[in-house]
């Protein structure tokens, strides 16, 4: 006979495997400061290309005054500026990664335990339906 | 009022039963509604109009329909990037560039702000562009903003391609240095596009603050505070940095938005603050005051009419008189098994036969049986024993031997 209460908790099980288990528990595989630690990591790479790209924007919106002013501007201090910029940026979007891989890491930890006990429980309960059935044969 | 929830009701119901087709279905008319939109706005590339393309994109439509929305966001920009090598390849570069750094600066970190992102330019194309802040304030929250910043930049990148670049691209004399400053001005300094960000986010703030209150109708008033804060920035932005709009447009869009987001809130919130209630109680810790909002609702319209006509009264007599003759039969049945009371006894207790029986009856065969089972049981043994002495009075004991004697 169909178990409803079984069914209900695999089905719980497998939408959670297929949908953001994948995922999550690839996370929760890692040690909370070796995920953040990649996540930086990423966030590094990719906010270095960004700042190329807002620079790269910037410039070709200033493109006029870049040329004209070429001879006549402080290099030193642009460089400076455009270090100090991306300075800011990496520790703004370092400050951003390091939040939300901490939110994400947390949540993965929290339902790849809950996932764990659930496939406990489903076992629990096929191994309690196995000795019933063995009981049945064998009432000695 | 009662229509909508009625309405809310039924499509709770589809929805709950035809759920699995109804997302993937809206998903494909919402892309396809995004690259038909696309097409229409810069159709720059002849190859991409063809019936063949169309095909293309309902495929892609297809495809979208089973991806998350960020698939359709994707797709959606290779098919403006691809518009954009039709007016010139230096505007397919700057606008590659342009999404990369939306992608890089803020899209990695909101990947389930799509909606608000593919929304926000098709309802600019709609001219109803007040209906996303709202909503957005009214289902979602602060960051959602961002998202929308997005779908501006975007759209006005569209908007800068139509009408400035593809204007200037097709010039005689084209110079490739005014081309990349008029892309790189038509987004960083068009005012158009600084004020539809002001007001989009304003409106945004205004209509999700005002709907996080406790206050009886915060999200009907909300709704309409979001509309007004979107015209007056609007009106502003035209007045002191003079950017061009169109007052009646204006108005009429963001009225027609703020029904459709008085629609939506029905849907979303739905709170009868007629039967509002106010509590207060406390604990060893805290005082409590709470406020009860009823939902909103309207019993299933689902009912089944019968008509009943004089005919099928008629017709329902004789199951009725049925009904009762089975009754009857079933109260006779014990009447039978019982012995006949003899009218005498009726008599004598005093209740004339012309009486109704029905009540006395019931009584009387109780009394009787009972009394004849309590002489029965008084009875039984001193009968036997009078039988057992006539039986040896009558029985002549000496024929009998004699007879007994000749037959041996």
């Amino acid at each position: 006979m169909l178990n409803k209460e079984r069914i209900r908790q695999m089905t719980a099980l497998a939408r959670y495997e297929q949908e953001d288990g994948k995922k999550e528990m690839k996370i929760s595989r890692y040690y909370r400061n070796d995920y953040i630690g990649l996540m930086l990591l990423k966030n590094f790479f990719i906010t270095t290309i960004g700042y190329f790209l807002v620079i790269g924007l910037w410039a070709l919106w200033k493109l006029d005054w870049l040329m004209d002013g070429m001879d006549s501007m402080n290099l030193w201090l642009l460089l400076f500026l455009l270090a100090a910029v991306y300075v800011g940026m990496l520790i703004v979007y370092s400050a951003i990664t390091i939040y939300i891989a901490m939110k994400k890491y947390k949540r993965a930890v929290k339902n790849t335990k809950k996932y764990t006990q659930g496939l406990g429980t489903l076992l629990k309960e096929y191994g309690r339906e196995e000795r019933r059935q063995r009981n049945r044969r064998n009432p000695e | 009022m009662t229509m909508f929830l009625e309405l809310k009701e039924k499509l709770k119901a589809i929805y709950a039963e035809y759920g699995t087709y109804i997302l993937p279905a809206a998903k494909f008319l919402l892309a396809l509604a995004v690259f038909l939109s696309i097409n229409h706005t810069l159709d720059y590339v002849p190859a991409l109009g063809s019936i063949f393309v169309v095909l293309i994109l309902l495929i892609l439509s297809l495809i979208c329909a089973i991806i998350p929305l960020n698939g359709t966001v994707f797709f959606a920009m290779v098919l403006i990037l691809l518009q954009c090598t039709g007016v010139h390849i230096l505007a397919a570069a700057f606008g590659a560039v342009l999404f990369l750094t939306l992608w890089v600066l803020y899209l990695r970190f909101a990947s389930g702000e799509a909606l608000a992102l593919v929304l926000t330019p098709l309802a600019f194309a709609l001219n109803i562009p007040a209906a996303v802040p709202i909503a957005f304030g009214l289902v979602g929250g602060p960051i959602s903003a961002l998202s929308m910043a997005c779908g501006l930049i975007v759209y006005y990148f569209m908007n800068l391609i139509q009408k400035r670049i593809a204007v200037l691209a097709a010039g005689e004399d084209l110079n490739m240095l005014d081309l990349v400053t008029a892309l790189a001005e038509g987004i960083f300094q068009n005012e158009e596009l600084l004020v539809a960000v002001i007001c989009c986010t304003v409106t945004l703030l205004v209509v999700y603050l005002i709907r996080s209150l406790e206050a009886d109708y915060a999200w009907e008033v909300s709704v309409v505070a979001g509309g007004i804060a979107y015209l007056v920035i609007q009106l502003a932005g035209a007045l002191f940095l003079e950017v061009p709009v169109s007052v009646p447009v204006l108005v009429i869009g963001t009225v027609g938005a703020c029904l459709i987001c008085y629609v939506l809130q029905l849907f979303v919130f739905g709170g009868d603050y007629s039967r509002s209630k106010m509590f207060r109680f406390q604990d060893d810790e805290y005082y409590y005051y709470v406020k009860a909002v009823p939902k909103m609702a309207v019993a299933n319209p689902d009912r089944t009419i019968k008509n009943i006509s004089e005919e099928e009264l008629k017709e329902e007599v004789p199951e009725e008189t049925e009904v009762l003759k089975n009754y009857e039969i079933s109260r006779k049945e014990p009447e039978e098994q019982t012995v006949e009371i003899p009218r005498d006894i009726i008599q004598a207790r005093g209740e004339s036969p012309e009486q109704d029986m029905e009540p006395a009856f019931d009584r009387i065969v109780e009394e009787v049986s009972a009394e004849d089972a309590a002489e029965k049981i008084e009875t039984e043994p001193e009968m036997d024993l009078e039988m057992n002495e006539d039986y040896f009075e009558s029985v002549d004991f000496e024929e009998k031997l004699t007879d007994t004697l000749k037959n041996l």
